[in-house]
């Protein structure tokens, strides 16, 4: 029995995690069956020629507004390569105007999020 | 149909199915998780929950008779902690994961939508790549949040893309819908964040590969923090 404040042992079996990887590895399939893209995030990018609004050496993951941008800088350009790889392949990425499927989030969930943005943008309104 | 002829052109051949399930006594943001996972996942099934004092490796069973091949366990502790099992089904490995900052697709702070089935693209940052657990971890993720290509119950359109992102020693998950193809991104939804706390090269147990130096369980959190109070107390008494 183990007291809650003892240190945690050190284990990390890098022999075992390997064989573990290559076990389960996807080595025969395209790219397209699994669709994962790899970037460098813009926090740790050294010498960054343009860093994003609030991207700099003082990243703080405190800060929700840095943070979110960082995840979303990253999202991006994840996007940008994985559509443009998607195209070479010839898979259809944008859904033709007149097909119609169910959604994540229903209509009247939509409607309520609409309505949010509405009221956020008529109480910044009275305000000015 | 239109639908029928953009949906039967190629084969199925990435034949992952997950079970994303919890156990008894989960706080209600981690039965919302469960069911913004079912609601991103065509290739999830989801079972009833599992008592709490059952043996994990009851799940294995429980996968093999679902046929599922990948699992997403969450087990609720305390009645305010959740903690995520991610496992290969039924040979290994399996993860451990601490969840926390948890938000729901539901929350009217996010805007964006997607199809309720179509394909995501995965996004991974570089780190992933700097430790081989971080790596087999990627591995992990990408077979089970991925849709397979031509699964039966997706749609063939990429339109959202997950966002793995490891800083501040956790994993950070975000959802975005794919609002512009020159990267025009609005956010689905939901949040969380996945701190590592052990590796297992089975399935729900077997022997434990790694262990994560870094990860405080939160009663031990929550113990310092209360000793600490108490020593203040009994400071300001002296």
């Amino acid at each position: 029995f183990r007291p809650i404040t003892a240190p945690p042992p050190r284990i990390n079996n890098e022999e075992a995690i390997r064989q573990k990887l290559d076990e389960i590895k996807q080595t025969k399939l395209d790219w397209v069956e699994r669709l994962d893209v790899t970037v460098v995030m813009a926090t740790n990018k050294e010498n960054v020629e343009e860093p994003g609004p609030g991207i700099g050496a003082e990243f703080d993951v405190h800060n929700d507004f840095q943070r979110e941008l960082a995840f979303y800088e990253q999202a991006k350009e994840s996007v940008i390569i994985g559509m443009r790889k998607l195209q070479e392949a010839g898979i259809k990425t944008k859904r033709p105007d007149d097909y119609f499927a169910e959604m994540a989030k229903k209509d009247d969930h939509m409607k309520k999020v609409r309505e949010k943005l509405v009221s956020l943008q008529r109480r910044r309104e009275a305000m000015e | 149909s239109k639908e029928e002829n953009l949906k039967s052109k190629g084969k199925w051949i990435n034949k992952q199915r997950v079970l994303v399930f919890t156990s008894r006594g989960i706080p209600y943001k981690g039965r919302h998780l469960v069911k913004d996972l079912m609601n991103l996942m065509p290739h999830a099934k989801t079972e009833v929950k599992m008592d709490r004092k059952s043996d994990l490796l009851l799940i294995n069973e429980i996968c093999e008779m679902r046929s599922c091949n990948k699992c997403l366990f969450l087990v609720g502790k305390k009645g305010r902690d959740v903690y995520m099992w991610l496992s290969n089904v039924p040979h290994g490995p399996s993860v451990m994961f601490y969840v926390e900052y948890l938000n729901m697709m539901e929350e009217l702070k996010f805007t964006g939508n997607c199809l309720k089935s179509s394909r995501p693209l995965l996004s991974f940052c570089q780190k992933f790549e700097e430790s081989l657990h971080m790596q087999l971890i990627k591995e992990l993720f990408i077979q089970t949040f991925g849709t397979p290509q031509y699964h039966p119950k997706s749609q063939p359109f990429v339109d959202h893309v997950f966002t793995f992102s490891i800083m501040d020693g956790k994993i950070w998950f975000r959802n975005y819908q794919i609002a512009e193809e020159n990267g025009e991104l609005v956010e689905i939804g939901p949040r969380f964040t996945l701190t590592v706390a052990r590796i297992f090269s089975g399935s729900f147990g077997r022997s434990v590969m790694y262990v994560n130096p870094d990860y405080k369980s939160p009663n031990l959190v929550r113990h310092l923090q209360r000793k600490e109070n108490s020593d203040k107390f009994v400071g300001k008494k002296a």
